[in-house]
């Protein structure tokens, strides 16, 4: 599972750039379709000696078309289980899949829910 | 407010500080021969070395056909390479988009970068060789940024066209890294008189020169790694290469 791959870049992060910190709020693109179940047990194999404390918060992916500027949601794409799955392992595929419902444009941006990302928090 | 770190740009640095040597081949020309110079140089040197080879041009990936192969990655931790040959892996964006076509702007360039880097285990390849598209632009700004040790192999034709925009790439380049070690003269026909002329002047730019001749019917050596490895003009390549490296 490449949730492990992702465990193991959030733990490079946490150690090379938060040192003075103990508690973290991860950002969860949707388009990752991540596996939470997955990911957290992989974290807790390379995080579990760092005493550290993680909140995990999905953020829904919002796309807008670069033509017609029309806003759309990733889940209402109705994309197959195998689209999602390449989409899973690279985001980007998502312009293989997916045209914008107005316009059918493939030239759109996903403004939000893409990509994993880490703050700390008081 | 805090700041929000993208995970991925961490995870890039501790991929890339494990692998021996990157090397980038790259021009700002088109149609010079640079996904068949990767390959050829690619057959060559993992006779020796466990190379991975990546084919960065994520919107006109080339280099599963010059390797003719359908292999893609397995899961584990991670994606891992497929070996298309002994000692020669390969990672491609069509494991992703199995080859349909693809329209992306710069960002998304950049997105794919990081994220195949977080993602590929490149665990236990010696030499990474990138095979990227003809540009000055994202792409390989992004790797200027994010490889800051590759090794750049810039590529050209035996042309006034492609010398001056390799002369101006070249230009680009040399302000952003001293690791212009090698300029390759491609597709050049034994009886050409003026071969290396205009590009005496790149000389000094350049540890090394070297020349791939023209090959007929390299469709026939595509996928076939043995066949390229026994061309004639592959020992001299392969002395070139080995000793400068």
């Amino acid at each position: 599972m490449h949730e492990f791959a992702l465990a193991k870049a959030l733990k490079q992060t946490i150690t090379s750039k938060y040192n003075d910190h103990s508690k973290f709020i991860v950002y969860i693109g949707q388009i990752q379709n991540i596996e939470l179940e997955v990911f957290k047990a992989a974290l807790s194999e390379e995080v579990h000696d760092l005493n550290i404390s993680l909140i995990f918060q999905e953020v829904p992916a919002k796309i807008r078309c670069n033509i017609c500027g029309y806003e759309f949601l990733y889940n209402s794409l109705g994309l197959s289980d195998d689209q999602q799955e390449d989409i899973h392992f690279l985001p980007e595929a998502i312009y293989v899949y997916v045209k914008c419902p107005k316009c059918k444009s493939n030239d759109f941006e996903v403004v939000e829910g893409r990509g994993i990302f880490i703050a700390p928090y008081n | 407010m805090l700041p929000i770190i993208d995970i991925r740009v961490q995870a890039l640095k501790e991929r890339i500080r494990k692998i021996k040597k990157i090397v980038v081949v790259c021009s700002s020309k088109g149609g010079v021969g640079k996904s068949t110079a990767a390959y050829i140089l690619s057959c060559i040197l993992s006779k020796s070395k466990k190379i991975a080879l990546c084919d960065f041009d994520f919107t006109g990936p080339s280099l599963h056909l010059l390797l003719d192969t359908n292999k893609t990655f397995t899961e584990e931790n991670g994606i891992k390479l497929p070996e298309v040959s002994q000692n020669l892996f390969f990672l491609s964006i069509v494991f992703f988009t199995h080859d349909k076509p693809l329209a992306l702007r710069g960002n998304n360039i950049s997105n794919i970068i990081l994220e195949l880097f977080t993602i590929a285990d490149f665990e236990n390849i010696e030499i990474l060789i990138i095979d990227t598209p003809p540009t000055t632009s994202d792409l390989i700004l992004d790797i200027l940024k994010y490889l800051e040790n590759a090794d750049f192999w810039v590529v050209s034709s035996n042309s006034l066209l492609s010398y001056h925009s390799v002369n101006n790439f070249v230009e680009v380049i040399s302000q952003r890294t001293r690791n212009l070690e090698l300029l390759i003269l491609n597709k050049i026909f034994p009886d050409d008189p003026e071969s290396f002329k205009i590009f005496e002047k790149l000389k000094s730019k350049f540890r090394r020169i070297i020349s791939l001749p023209y090959i007929n019917n390299i469709h026939g050596y595509y996928g076939k790694i043995k066949e390229v490895r026994s061309l004639d003009f592959i020992e001299q390549i392969e002395k070139d290469i080995v000793d400068f490296m």
